[in-house]
């Protein structure tokens, strides 16, 4: 909407006679210019920038994959007031990526709907080193409270953690949590095998092992 | 002589271990029922599975015993252990084996969805393997020590170390004394195939246990490990009516990932001439599974 403004403005600039409104419109053709060439992601409080070699902007209401550098985290977009929810390629609020779920699909907070985890929890990479960390891949079939439980080789607990629905690692559809030292604890866990369940509710949805090494 | 092995016990209790224990010794679950009955208390068991306690405690043994135990946990870790010793004109001989597996473990990749999927599975492996040697000083002074290799696999990580484990015990009026020293060599390591390593922890285990009116045998013990002093408590009763039972509960501190931990343990003894069955069973903190359970047999010549 903004290229469509500013070629309108362009069509017409030979009739503007006021300085500010060229020095606006060059402004703001430079802005989308530099915001094809620099993403930003905001990551909650914390933006971060990174260069992209190629963008194709896509309608956001097909999931599909851009050129542009991906952090799959699930996570908040927010930009100039538009709440986005959902897988992120995108940047400055352009969603360009997988639909957003709560938003495009009503069915997200269905209480019809029952809890379940669809498939397999997978992590990825296993095995894998603690230093380096994996993320834990699962799809939830609807917006759901989720408590991810860790147990070593003689079923000790080692590591609890709850995500809340519709937020973070709670969304309907395919979540990934990241996982390393710092996330587990301040120690690293020996090499081995361990386990894990996905607990909604009281009730394991989900189960799964993984391997670490040194 | 006893007022010398009195002050090295005190003083090796004393020691404060100061390096970073990583490698999972996967004896710490417990080589036979018995000794997770009676709380992980070592040095106090008659039979071959000693070797994985204190291995002084092979004098106990006539003149062969052998031992399996077996459990199964969170329906995934198949632990196994087997365990034989045998008496010479030049002391007791003894092997161990203990190991843990499991399989299906999954080797990932990420489609072009950036999903996750399973591309081949794997299985994993685990084992101690224990070599020892049992001889008295004294008819109340009795010493082990044992060579162990530790090895674990899975996927295309494989490890490897060495060490060895060195025991006392001490036969009075007033009751037994067992201290052991596992991995005694100072900063042992677990080396894999990529050159990384894994330091074992080096434990000091000091015991004691007392018989009383024939029908009950109570055993304490402190450990020394990460520089954590971790206690275990342990009860055997078998009734002078039913000569057959023996009936056993523990109390045990452990440690996870540093931090320490109690549970409690019971268990059913069934002794019928030279064989002896154990079943025990203690807490998960499993929320699918409430409980381990645990089976040994034990074969005493």
């Amino acid at each position: 909407m903004l290229l469509h403004l500013l070629l309108e403005c362009g069509n017409d600039w030979g009739g503007m006679d006021s300085l500010m409104s060229k020095l606006s419109m060059t402004i703001g053709a430079l802005a989308l210019s530099l915001s094809v060439f620099f993403g930003v992601h905001v990551h909650g409080i914390t933006v971060e920038s990174y260069s992209s070699e190629s963008f194709s902007v896509q309608n956001p209401s097909f999931s599909g994959g851009t050129s542009a550098p991906i952090n799959m985290n699930g996570q908040v977009i927010r930009s100039s007031g538009l709440v986005v929810l959902g897988y992120n390629y995108g940047f400055f609020g352009i969603e360009a990526g997988r639909p957003l779920s709560s938003i495009q699909n009503p069915e997200s907070n269905d209480p019809l709907i029952a809890a379940k985890v669809l498939g397999a929890p997978l992590f990825y990479p296993n095995p894998f080193s603690i230093s380096s960390g994996a993320e834990l891949g699962y799809k939830l079939s609807k917006n759901m409270d989720i408590e991810i439980r860790f147990y070593d080789i003689r079923a000790n607990e080692i590591f609890r953690k709850t995500f809340l629905a519709s937020h973070f690692g709670g969304m309907s559809g395919y979540n990934k949590v990241f996982f390393d030292r710092s996330t587990i604890g301040r120690y690293d866990l020996p090499a081995g095998i361990y386990f894990f369940v996905l607990i909604h509710d009281g009730s394991v949805l989900g189960r799964g092992k993984f391997a670490v090494k040194q | 002589m006893r007022i010398l092995f009195v002050a090295l016990l005190i003083s090796l209790m004393a020691w404060s271990v100061t390096q970073a224990a990583v490698f999972d010794t996967i004896t710490d679950l417990g080589a036979s029922a018995r000794f997770i009955a009676v709380g992980g208390v070592e040095g106090f068991s008659q039979s071959a599975s000693s070797i994985f306690e204190n291995p002084a405690a092979l004098y106990r043994v006539d003149q062969a015993s052998f031992s399996f135990f077996t459990a199964t946990v969170m329906n995934e870790a198949k632990y196994n252990q087997v365990s034989l010793v045998t008496e010479t004109s030049l002391g007791r001989f003894g092997f161990g084996y203990m190991g843990v597996s499991v399989t299906d473990l999954q080797h990932t990749g990420e489609n072009s969805q950036h999903e996750f999927y399973v591309k081949s599975l794997f299985d994993s492996q685990n084992m101690v393997l224990k070599l020892s040697y049992q001889n008295s000083l004294a008819p109340d002074l009795h010493l082990g020590g044992s060579l162990v290799h530790y090895e674990q696999s899975f996927f295309d990580v494989t490890g490897s170390g060495n060490n060895a484990d060195l025991g006392l015990i001490w036969v009075q009026n007033w009751g037994q004394v067992s201290f052991a020293v596992k991995n005694i060599i100072w900063y042992g390591v677990v080396t894999y195939g990529d050159g990384k390593q894994e330091t074992v922890a080096t434990d000091l285990v000091l015991g004691y246990g007392y018989r009383f009116f024939e029908e009950f045998e109570v055993m304490g013990q402190v450990m020394r490990r990460q520089n954590a002093n971790l206690f275990s408590l342990g009860l055997v009763y078998s009734p002078s009516f039913l000569p057959y039972v023996s009936l056993m509960g523990g109390y045990r501190e452990y440690l996870v990932l540093g931090e320490s931990r109690n549970k409690m343990a019971m268990g059913l003894g069934l002794h019928l001439f030279s064989l002896d069955f154990y079943y025990a069973y203690e807490k998960s903190d499993h929320i699918e599974f409430d409980g381990k359970h645990s089976f040994s047999v034990d074969v005493n010549l």
